[in-house]
């Protein structure tokens, strides 16, 4: 589909005075379009930020469902976004299945899903949907986003009242993600270790997760508390070291966890992730290797509140950490490289502010300090200097309005 | 920057901050009436604050007889409605209606139907089956009955 034809779609709904839901039939349609600004001092961030800045970042969406009867539901979405060159407004399809609801304790869904890893994963390509412009990069690791973002398969969802201990929720998933060598989360993993392997191909197999919330426990009002298991794997081609291409096997498990509280106009969330990845085995002349897993971590606080109705701003800490047993590190260092522990870590501070100029229409300004650049491709997007100022703090400037119906 | 010889302007900044989060806790707090009334075809007379949350946040889709649950809200400048969100729902408006375009934009469920006044809420209540909503009085009508909040 021609990203135009959306783009016309939403033009046409913003000037007509469309400002709600649409209905064609009993088929509800709904949309965004967000376009922002984005500039850091040094290094660039996905899109080429470093001084004068960059608006090849937007996003753009829309959607429709039915109710078919009772229990049954179905709908689409269609997503296209940019940022520097990752999206490149290629319209794909974000989300589509049907949706059957047997009872409370149990619904099925199939087909293309959304994953609900953490608090804010299913949400994170819809901008009007959050406070921030930017979730917390320790667990919201920007390039990782579109690997993570659907599934095709099945989801079992259900809750499940337990009286004064609160309401518990799950979620169950199986299917497979779609993975490519060109991916983030490929380019991410390739980048930890550059330049010993490259990935040719990638192959994806089944690939799990299980999630459960627990609502408003023991009657605290407010709160939500969760804990996420998720697994995938894929067969892989690498060449190792220029030379040595072979096949192996991928795994990676992942556990999230995480709280949000409510209270009045504040919501408090803190949430925590690690991963483990492991190519299995790789042959090596007559002999094969298990290579050691190697770790990620990540974790942030935030705050926001609601001060006026048009008016919310929010604060957050994030911690990210792409190789928390420096295994990468050590090895480098190995080879005489200087690889300060910044290289993989970041630590980021952000402070948002959000303008609901009314029900569609928001407008966010918002500043980001970062301490190291573990959460960007060192070989592409950081500013390398002989000073040794390459890790010094650097800041990202975002500016965003966003329409929604 | 302000420093500690100027004392006199951050402390209006933290009066001005208070009363900003004074006026908005104090439009929450208003002591409204809350009624919950639904359709007769409903096939619940009482239920407790949990099932009211679980099932005006959507979770619960439907009731027990296998009609569709149809929620029904009030317009956010409703002060019944800023009563019933933060009494029982214990979102603010903004909140809830966020919650609800999260829901829709993840095609989940379809918002719920809203209305500026009462009287509309009400006739709609009367003539959709599974509806359930909330007024400021109990209306006085044959296809409407009054939900009774459990402790």
């Amino acid at each position: 589909m021609n990203k135009k034809i959306i783009y016309i779609i939403l033009y046409l709904f913003s000037v007509c005075g469309i400002s709600t839901a649409m209905e064609l039939g009993n088929v509800d349609i709904h949309g965004f379009l967000a376009q922002g600004f984005l500039q850091s001092n040094k290094n660039n961030f996905y899109a080429e930020t470093a001084k004068t800045g960059s608006l090849q970042f937007n996003e753009t969406g829309i959607n429709f469902s039915i109710q078919l009867n009772a229990r049954l539901r179905a709908g689409l979405q269609f997503f296209a976004r940019d940022i520097g060159p990752y999206g490149n407004d290629e319209i794909i399809t974000d989300w589509a299945y049907a949706d059957y609801n047997q009872s409370k304790w149990l619904g099925i869904r199939g087909g293309k899903l959304r994953i609900p890893l953490s608090l804010y994963s299913e949400i994170r390509d819809m901008d009007h949907l959050r406070t921030w412009i930017f979730l917390p990069q320790g667990v919201y690791h920007e390039i990782r986003r579109d690997t993570f973002s659907t599934r095709k398969g099945i989801e079992l969802y259900g809750i499940l009242p337990a009286n004064i201990a609160g309401t518990f929720s799950y979620r169950a998933q199986i299917g497979v993600i779609n993975m490519t060598e060109n991916d983030g989360n490929t380019t991410f993993m390739e980048a930890l270790s550059y330049p010993v392997w490259k990935v040719n191909s990638v192959n994806p197999n089944t690939s799990y997760l299980g999630r459960i919330d627990w609502l408003y426990p023991f009657r605290i009002n407010g709160l939500h508390l969760y804990g996420t298991y998720s697994t995938y794997d894929s067969d892989t081609n690498v060449t190792f070291l220029d030379y040595l291409t072979f096949d192996t096997p991928f795994e990676s498990e992942g556990w999230f966890s995480g709280i949000e509280y409510t209270f009045l106009d504040f919501v408090f969330a803190a949430e925590y992730f690690q991963e483990e990845n492991t190519f299995t085995k790789f042959l090596v002349g007559p002999s094969i290797y298990r290579v050691i897993p190697f770790k990620g971590e990540g974790f942030y606080f935030s705050t926001a509140y609601r001060f006026l109705e048009w008016f919310e701003a929010g604060i957050y800490y994030s911690y990210f950490d792409g190789d928390k047993d420096d295994l990468e590190r050590t090895r480098k260092m190995g080879t005489g490289e200087i690889t300060p522990r910044d290289q993989y870590t970041t630590r980021e501070y952000c402070l948002t502010t959000r303008f609901d100029i009314n029900l569609n229409w928001i407008v966010k300004l918002e500043i980001h300090r970062f301490e190291g650049t573990g959460v960007l491709i060192q070989k592409d997007q950081v500013d390398l200097k002989e000073d040794d100022k390459t890790y010094d703090a650097w800041y990202l400037y975002a500016l965003k309005f966003s329409y929604s119906f | 920057m302000l420093s500690k010889s100027d004392p006199i302007k951050l402390k209006e900044i933290i009066f001005i901050i208070i009363f900003l989060f004074v006026s908005r806790t104090s439009a929450m707090a208003a002591n409204e009436n809350i009624v919950i009334i639904a359709n007769t075809s409903v096939p619940v007379d009482s239920m407790s604050h949990d099932d009211i949350k679980n099932i005006f946040l959507g979770m619960e889709k439907i009731w027990k007889n296998k009609i569709a649950i149809n929620i029904v809200v009030q317009d956010n400048s409703s002060n019944i409605h800023k009563a019933f969100i933060s009494k029982l729902i214990h979102k603010t408006p903004a909140q809830f209606y966020r919650y609800w375009r999260r829901e829709v934009f993840l095609g989940h469920c379809s918002l719920p139907a809203s209305f500026n006044d009462e009287k509309s809420l009400i006739e709609y209540v009367a003539k959709t089956p599974g509806a359930i909503g909330y007024v400021s009085t109990a209306p006085q009508s044959s296809q409407i009955k009054t939900i009774r909040i459990a402790d």
